[in-house]
């Protein structure tokens, strides 16, 4: 689990934001984007909102998933009813193959 | 969820993985289930009823979930968050029997149980349409508590390359404070064909890192993290459009000590210190590995695979800042 506190410095990050875009583009801090790999990142910032200001907030697109193997199953109580509305989580466990992520 | 004959369907798996299934239901203990594996038969579950009188007092916390408006909240999931027993508390793995997932019913009501003294407990709370809220100091018996989640802050934007849309990106925040008990996790979600995406419900008045998930970027471009501030309760953050560009190229080879092709399910992991996220990537025999459109951003890579360790002096990623080819990660025999 990654974890531990890191440093909060939103304040001095919206002032280099800000100076970033008058000169150009150098970023300071973790958001840090150096003259030499702008390239990777770019912005128009909030002048081009994505949204109009008074626009209703659309709904959300959720995450795409590559095709993949669907998991079905059945949710019974120990009598053989259905359970409906029973909720079916899931978390990756283990590689098929292989030692794992870490 | 299950539907009304309850059966449930989970699509588009990885098919490299196995996975732990948790099945909870109101009025049922919840089940979990180890190593399954989504490309074999059906899974068929059967959930044992519980009744909450069933339940110590001692070791439960009785608790309704409501909304701003103080209406019952159906369906949220309530997970432990921390055990605190005296002046010490544990996180992750609790003692065997402990509830993973409680279900909150039409009322909003919930047991969550224990399987061991405690003085108090975290919760976290998951509901549609409202923001992912954790609680500390809940506490066993006793009167049934009210937990009131809030509906939380929005935060949108538009993703483009070469001025036109891009659909089908996936996109994350995780609030900047990884701290266990103020961590609000990760939320994903995808752009739709206008690039637009939509983020309805995060937890509010935060700092969070936003980023392009790597795996929905292959062959896209690149989309580094970056900090962003979301605002207060009911508000709407606008990060505007936001340009995907080619990102840096990783390329070079892994090798083992003491053979000529790597163990089969070798895999190359690829990950991101600010971004929640990483990407998996299946090795050939030859250990050959070339990434494209990877961030500009503090990286690592690792490699998992059976039965060797990384050799000392590994070439090392850091911050990105150019193309990073040639580079040898060298694995030795043992764990």
């Amino acid at each position: 689990m990654r974890d531990g506190a890191k440093p909060r410095r939103g304040w001095l990050e919206a002032v280099c934001l800000i100076a970033a875009m008058m000169l150009g583009g150098v970023f300071l801090g973790r958001t840090a984007q150096q003259p030499g790999i702008l390239r990777t990142v770019g912005t128009s910032g909030p002048e081009v909102p994505a949204l109009a200001p008074n626009a209703p907030l659309p709904p959300s697109t959720p995450a795409f998933s590559p095709p993949g193997p669907n998991l079905v199953g059945r949710v019974v109580s120990l009598q053989g009813d259905p359970v409906p509305g029973a909720r079916v989580l899931i978390d990756a466990a283990a590689p098929r193959v292989g030692r794992g992520y870490t | 969820m299950a539907d009304a004959h309850g059966n449930f369907k989970i699509e588009s798996l990885s098919s490299n993985l196995l996975f732990r299934v948790v099945v909870a239901a109101r009025g049922f203990e919840p089940l979990t289930l180890t190593k399954v594996d989504p490309t074999q038969a059906p899974l068929a579950v059967r959930l044992k009823p519980r009744g909450k009188d069933q339940l110590p007092a001692s070791r439960t916390v009785f608790g309704r979930v409501l909304d701003a408006r103080k209406q019952p909240v159906a369906g949220a999931e309530v997970s432990i968050n921390g055990v605190t027993v005296g002046n010490s508390t544990g996180y992750g793995q609790q003692p065997a029997g402990t509830d993973l997932v409680a279900v909150s019913d039409s009322a909003g009501e919930f047991e969550i149980y224990v399987a061991k003294h405690f003085d108090s407990v975290g919760l976290e709370f998951n509901a549609p349409g409202l923001a992912r809220t954790k609680f500390a100091g809940a506490t066993p018996g006793g009167a049934r508590r009210d937990f009131v989640l809030p509906a939380g802050a929005a935060l949108v934007g538009r993703l483009v390359r070469g001025g036109k849309p891009v659909q089908g990106i996936n996109v994350g925040v995780a609030s900047e404070d990884r701290g266990v008990e103020s961590f609000t996790g990760d939320f994903v979600v995808g752009t739709d064909p206008d690039g637009l995406f939509v983020f309805p419900n995060l937890p509010a008045d935060r700092e969070y890192q936003f980023y392009g998930v790597l795996d929905s970027l292959r062959g896209t471009g690149a989309l580094s993290a970056r900090v962003v501030r979301v605002g207060k309760e009911g508000s709407r953050t606008d990060l505007g459009v936001i340009n995907l560009t080619p990102g840096w190229r990783v390329a070079g080879e892994v090798r083992v000590a003491n053979a000529r092709t790597l163990p089969v399910g070798s895999r190359l992991i690829l990950g991101r210190e600010g971004a929640w996220d990483f990407s998996v990537i299946d090795l050939p025999a030859d250990g050959r590995f070339d990434l494209h459109n990877v961030p500009c951003e503090a990286l690592d890579l690792r490699v998992g695979m059976a039965g060797y360790h990384a050799a000392a002096n590994q070439p090392k990623l850091g911050r990105l800042a150019s193309d990073r080819t040639g580079l040898v990660l060298l694995m030795e025999p043992g764990q």
